[in-house]
């Protein structure tokens, strides 16, 4: 298991490789003149030069990415081409806004969501699964930056209950999570819904009945157990997603998270930043998707079963070839 | 009660389909929201009371009334004339977007799941990178690459979404590929393209059908989202997202300004979502009941 995890953590290094060769092939052939973006238009010859040469632009295509492997070998991301401020610093500066919304969020998300989904299941057709499926529907039909902007228009301008602006107190989280948050738990609720749903009809679930199980022992010891796996998967790909900050959420609620540091880096096509978050948020995405998977053997011992029988085969198979 | 068994044998998957589906409340709601959209993006010219960029300095700022029915914006221009003009470029840019990455993406996860191997480890490699970056992320970092304009934005959106459907093409592609009537197809020396284009598609094809009406409805949504930000289609067009936007200076005296473009991102978004679980669960009745 311990072997299987390292694998799955070394893999990461050419995945995020990849992923910065991607980003960069992207951002590096778009037809801006950076120098230009950055200096103004009036700027000299030499000038040009100065700031192609320092950051790295006078190099090419191949270059300029050898240029940034190297550096990121020591752990350097670089500087912004625009306020030559270093990103790792803008990064870990901005990370804890981030992770606090994207956190609380998740879990608003898991809490609503989950119950909801397993009570319209084990209620199946009756008026409290109607009502939940079509509040799901309409929820996960809405955009979140929409509602967002409804909830200040009602709680900040119309009640001023809460301010619309700012990070410090948690008047200023209340807002961003739950308009996040509601769109999160309803997609966990369908989720959770279909999966309970599956449970419910398993033999051992209508084993446990016909022994006289107590119904809400089935529930707490078997469905809720069996039904949450893909919940997690769910609830794990929304953190890992928001790592990069939910960009427009953050904007509106103006939170100095790495969202708007991302989008502001992607406005100007800054390359450093862009690559640094981008970075940053496939790593995390990878790790969770780890996590992700360590749990689901301690939910399903099933799983460990088969990583370890997964393994064990490609052992034989690769042994069968040398002799 | 025979006859009726006997004419249940005859008739094809198609219409068993049809026959679930109509009888899904839900998604023949989605499916007229679904109709009357496609009206209006059809003759929506003609059907709004003013043209969508006529600007009126005598009326700017008014609340709903009798000339106005949903108010007028900052210039003056008619909220409704604007939305209703504006439901092309929310469905053009959005159906346009899902076909490309479907078609690409499909291809794509044919391809791996047929030929398996080599290939199958690239396109899987290719897709993780592609799992590995938010798709919101992406779509901006292309849509500011490409620049504004209906057909660039088609393009970002679309690139972004081929991963998804190659993933679903590709577990599909492996699931039916096992089958014996592949088996029978190459014995009779069909070609790859010809098994794969005749055979594994047909049999293959409901999810990604699936998933590009529910795919349509996000792209919606994203759509909005790059017009919120000032990219995706050109500012000066009555894009849903860009009025949202507009509104959003003065939400706090004209709520309406926020309140009817949001709106109809929610129907439109609703309509597809609807429609496609109907669809889903008619393809597929193991999940329903």
């Amino acid at each position: 298991m311990g072997k299987y995890i390292v694998k799955r953590i070394l893999w990461l290094i050419p995945i995020t490789l990849l992923v910065i060769v991607f980003v960069y092939t992207i951002l590096f052939f778009a037809p801006v003149d950076r120098a230009r973006a950055a200096l103004g238009m009036g700027a000299s010859e030499q000038a040009i030069a100065e700031f192609n040469e320092k950051n790295g632009l006078d190099k090419g295509y191949l270059g300029g990415l050898i240029i940034y492997l190297k550096n990121l070998l020591h752990g350097d991301f670089g500087v912004s081409y625009y306020t030559s401020v270093s990103v790792s610093k803008q990064i870990l500066v901005r990370l804890p806004y981030t992770v606090k919304l994207a956190i609380l969020a998740t879990t608003f998300g898991v809490v609503i969501g989950l119950p909801l989904g397993i009570l319209a299941a084990t209620h199946q057709n009756s008026w409290l699964d109607s009502l939940t499926m079509a509040l799901t529907m309409f929820f996960s039909a809405m955009p979140t930056f929409w509602f967002a902007l409804i909830l200040v228009m009602i709680f900040s301008l119309h009640f001023r209950w809460l301010p619309s602006v700012g990070y410090e107190s948690w008047k200023n989280y209340v807002m961003p999570v739950v308009s996040i948050g509601l769109h999160v738990s309803a997609i966990i609720a369908r989720q959770a819904r279909a999966s309970t749903l599956e449970v419910i009809r398993s033999d051992y679930v209508t084993t446990a009945r016909a022994k006289g199980q107590k119904e809400s022992k089935i529930i707490s010891d078997h469905v809720l157990r069996n039904g949450s796996i893909p919940v997690i998967t769910v609830a794990g790909g929304n953190l890992a997603a928001m790592m990069g900050g939910a960009l427009l959420i953050e904007q509106i609620f103006t939170i100095p998270g790495i969202g708007t540091y991302l989008f502001s880096g992607i406005a100007s096509l800054d390359i450093p930043v862009v690559l640094g978050c981008v970075t940053m948020l496939s790593v995390f995405h990878g790790l969770i998707i780890v996590l992700v998977d360590i749990i689901y053997t301690f939910v399903d011992p099933r799983m460990k079963v088969a990583i370890i029988q997964n393994s064990a085969k490609k052992k034989i198979l690769r042994g069968g070839e040398t002799t | 009660m025979k006859k009726e068994e006997k004419s249940e044998k005859r008739r094809s998957q198609f219409s068993i389909v049809l026959e679930r589906l109509a009888r899904n409340k839900g998604a023949m709601a989605g499916l007229i929201i679904m109709i009357l959209i496609l009206i209006v993006v059809l003759f929506g010219e003609h059907m709004t009371p003013y043209s969508y960029f006529h600007q009126d300095y005598m009326a700017m700022f008014e609340f709903p009334s009798k000339d106005h029915l949903l108010g007028t914006d900052s210039l003056g221009r008619d909220i409704l004339s604007r939305l209703l003009y504006g439901a092309r470029f929310s469905l053009i840019v959005s159906v346009g977007s899902v076909i490309f990455s479907a078609v690409i993406g499909g291809i794509l996860g044919a391809i791996a799941g047929y030929y398996g191997g080599v290939v199958d480890t690239v396109v899987m490699r290719f897709l993780d990178v592609y799992q590995s970056i938010p798709g919101l992320v992406l779509c901006m970092a292309l849509s500011v690459v490409f620049g504004s304009g209906v057909y660039t934005t088609m393009l970002a959106l679309g690139i972004t979404g081929i991963g998804g459907y190659a993933r679903i093409l590709r577990a599909q592609v492996l699931q039916v590929k096992g089958n014996e009537y592949i088996e029978a197809a190459r014995a009779a020396k069909a070609g790859d393209l010809h098994i794969i284009l005749k055979h594994i598609i047909p049999n293959a094809i409901s999810p990604v059908i699936v998933s590009m009406t529910m795919g349509v409805g996000s792209g919606i949504i994203a759509i909005a989202s790059l017009g919120f930000v000032g990219l995706g289609i050109p500012t000066h067009l009555p894009e849903w997202g860009a009025m949202l936007s507009d509104g959003r200076s003065y939400m706090g005296t004209y709520p309406y300004m926020v309140l009817a473009p949001g709106c109809c991102i929610i129907l439109t978004v609703l309509a597809f979502n609807l429609f496609g679980d109907g669809l889903r669960d008619a393809l597929d009745p193991r999940l329903k009941d």
